[in-house]
């Protein structure tokens, strides 16, 4: 009887340390340390846009934008007096017409930044070099504010600011950018209707007639990937695009599809800002399209034509189609210009 | 009765000890296979932006883009069983981790043959039907043309007397559609559960057409005939990866 309590007790012990042994570890996860009360903020996005990605570790809030939008108007992150918006002035859809700057308009769905893509990833990637190179911003300055180590405190719940912490407050703004309200959004959403003009060039753009749609996918007019257009036959010094970033041969004369979207607002046009207007730029594809080794494909066309030979009134109505992409509530949004 | 006990108590580790093995989520009938894909041209493996390929018309072309949808991968038992998916995948050549996609539940053994679609059934083939990824959005095929979705995007260059010109095999609408045939006998193997589909890019230019970007066409959208002839000639772009 004494020998069967033993077994009894040694199966028991047995049976409970196998138990143990396999059970999952557990993970003691630390709360969150106490921060503020943050709103979040629902951005809108079309049906027809790609699915915005945001990061787990800046989501988008109310206050976050707010900190983003006082920096990206604030002569504080630079050393020479400038700020986003020097280059970047609302009314030319965050674009400007002198530095022939890329407009700040629904970077928040890109992945390839600046005209030859030197700059890869997220927004907050992209804000990364504007803030640790472009700008080499001193967080001194910042820290050392009446106003933003609160902010930075309230949204990040950081006691120093680092350069980092920049870059995600201006990447909370800049995917706050977002242009959807143009007359053409209007149209898809049949709050309003295209005159005939414009509706001409929209078939012009949206069928092999003009081919636009391929490297200017309807929503946001890009398809944030690389293209040598024929701008030229011979490529030197920024005319080699994207070859200047890859080295490699086969990317020269490659720029990123600019988003057609406030096109009409964002004049010069091309990397060099070489056209002035946009009768110019449709005439570029029209009839003066160079031919090299690197040439985008679809400007081939059948017959072996490099232009869409297009009439006078075609063309009228392919510019007439492209100011239908003019969103006149995202230049004078008044949550989007100078807080100052 | 001391052996007996002692019977007993390994009986019973052994028990507990199995009793913690983890559940096998799934039978050895059935298998996740890996299906991963890759491209040449008549045994040369492709390289992109590189003209040195001569299609059977004798051009010498090279590809510069090829992006594809996949759907309907059926599998065929030698004695008329089938075994359908219902997946869509997007492809992207030019990007490793593009080209390699995960068929769940697929029962293991021997197959006669397999069967797929480059491109989407009519059902599918609705603009926006997909989720709206930055790859969907770029592949619409536009509604005032059918809408939809492209089913393929192949684009290169090709040489005339020495002069570069570019070609785009673009096909969308419901028409177009490639039905694919793998006529080879494999082994779905519970133990190596994983297949290679290979695309030969000359068949896309070889039967029943012998296609030539000179004579032909060098760009297929809006052209009825010319992606009626690239769909024809799909039918076996593909083979086994051996």
């Amino acid at each position: 009887m004494k020998i069967t309590k033993k077994i009894i007790l040694v199966c028991f012990l047995i049976a409970i340390s196998i138990y143990v042994s396999c059970k999952k570890e557990t993970v003691i996860i630390e709360p969150p340390p106490a921060t503020s009360v943050l709103t979040p903020y629902k951005l809108y996005v079309p049906p027809y846009f790609p699915v915005l990605i945001v990061p787990d570790d800046n989501p988008l809030t109310v206050e976050g934008i707010e900190l983003g939008r006082k920096l990206y108007y604030d002569t504080i992150l630079s050393n020479n007096g400038l700020s986003c918006s020097s280059c970047h002035s609302q009314s030319l859809a965050f674009s400007n017409q002198f530095v022939n700057s890329q407009p700040h308009i629904n970077l928040g769905w890109s992945n390839n930044f600046l005209w030859n893509g030197k700059v890869q990833g997220s927004v907050e990637d992209v804000m990364m070099f504007e803030v640790g190179v472009f700008f080499n911003s001193d967080v001194a300055k910042l820290n050392n504010h009446s106003y933003y180590p609160g902010i930075f405190k309230k949204v990040y719940n950081i006691n120093t600011i680092t350069q980092k912490d920049v870059a995600y407050a201006l990447s909370q703004f800049m995917r706050r950018l977002s242009s959807t309200n143009s007359k053409f959004d209007k149209y898809l959403r049949y709050e309003t209707m295209l005159s005939s003009s414009e509706m001409n060039g929209f078939v012009i753009f949206n069928t092999e007639k003009g081919d636009c749609f391929h490297c200017h996918s309807l929503g946001l007019f890009s398809d944030n990937s690389f293209h040598n257009i024929g701008l030229d036959s011979v490529f030197v010094g920024i005319n080699q695009g994207r070859y200047n970033v890859s080295n490699n041969p086969n990317d020269m004369g490659k720029f990123i599809s600019p988003t057609l979207r406030n096109v009409e607002l964002s004049s010069p046009y091309m990397h060099d800002g070489r056209y002035a207007t946009l009768e110019e730029v449709v005439e570029h594809y029209n009839s003066k399209v160079k031919q090299s080794s690197t040439l985008d494909p679809i400007l081939t066309k059948p017959s072996h034509y490099f232009g869409l030979q297009l009439s006078a009134q075609e063309k009228n109505d392919l510019v007439a189609f492209l100011k239908t992409l003019t969103d006149s509530t995202f230049i004078t949004d008044t949550s989007l210009n100078n807080p100052f | 009765m001391i052996n007996k006990r002692i019977y007993l108590i390994a009986i019973f580790g052994i028990l507990a000890l199995v009793s913690c093995k983890k559940d096998k989520e799934i039978s050895p009938e059935y298998t996740s296979l890996k299906i991963n894909f890759s491209y040449t041209v008549d045994g040369h493996p492709l390289i992109f932006d590189s003209i040195m390929y001569s299609n059977d018309a004798g051009e010498l072309y090279a590809v510069s883009r090829l992006e594809y949808y996949v759907s309907n991968i059926t599998f065929h038992r030698p004695y008329g069983d089938i075994h359908k998916t219902n997946k869509i995948f997007y492809l992207e050549a030019t990007t490793p981790s593009a080209n390699s996609i995960l068929l769940d539940s697929i029962p293991t053994g021997r197959y006669s043959y397999i069967t797929f679609n480059v491109g989407l059934d009519a059902n599918h083939n609705v603009s926006y039907s997909l989720p709206n990824t930055a790859e969907n959005i770029n592949m619409a095929w536009p509604a005032m043309m059918g809408g939809g979705y492209h089913f393929l995007k192949l684009e290169g260059h090709y040489l005339i007397d020495s002069s570069n010109f570019g070609y785009a095999m673009h096909l969308g609408g419901n028409a177009s559609l490639v039905s694919c045939k793998i006529n080879e006998e494999c082994i779905v193997n519970y133990y190596d559960p994983k297949l290679g589909f290979k695309m030969n890019i000359n068949e896309w230019f070889r039967t029943p057409h012998i296609y030539s970007f000179n004579t032909d066409g060098n760009y297929s959208m809006g052209d009825s005939l010319l992606m009626t002839k690239i769909k024809s000639n799909g039918f076996d772009a593909f083979s086994l990866q051996k």
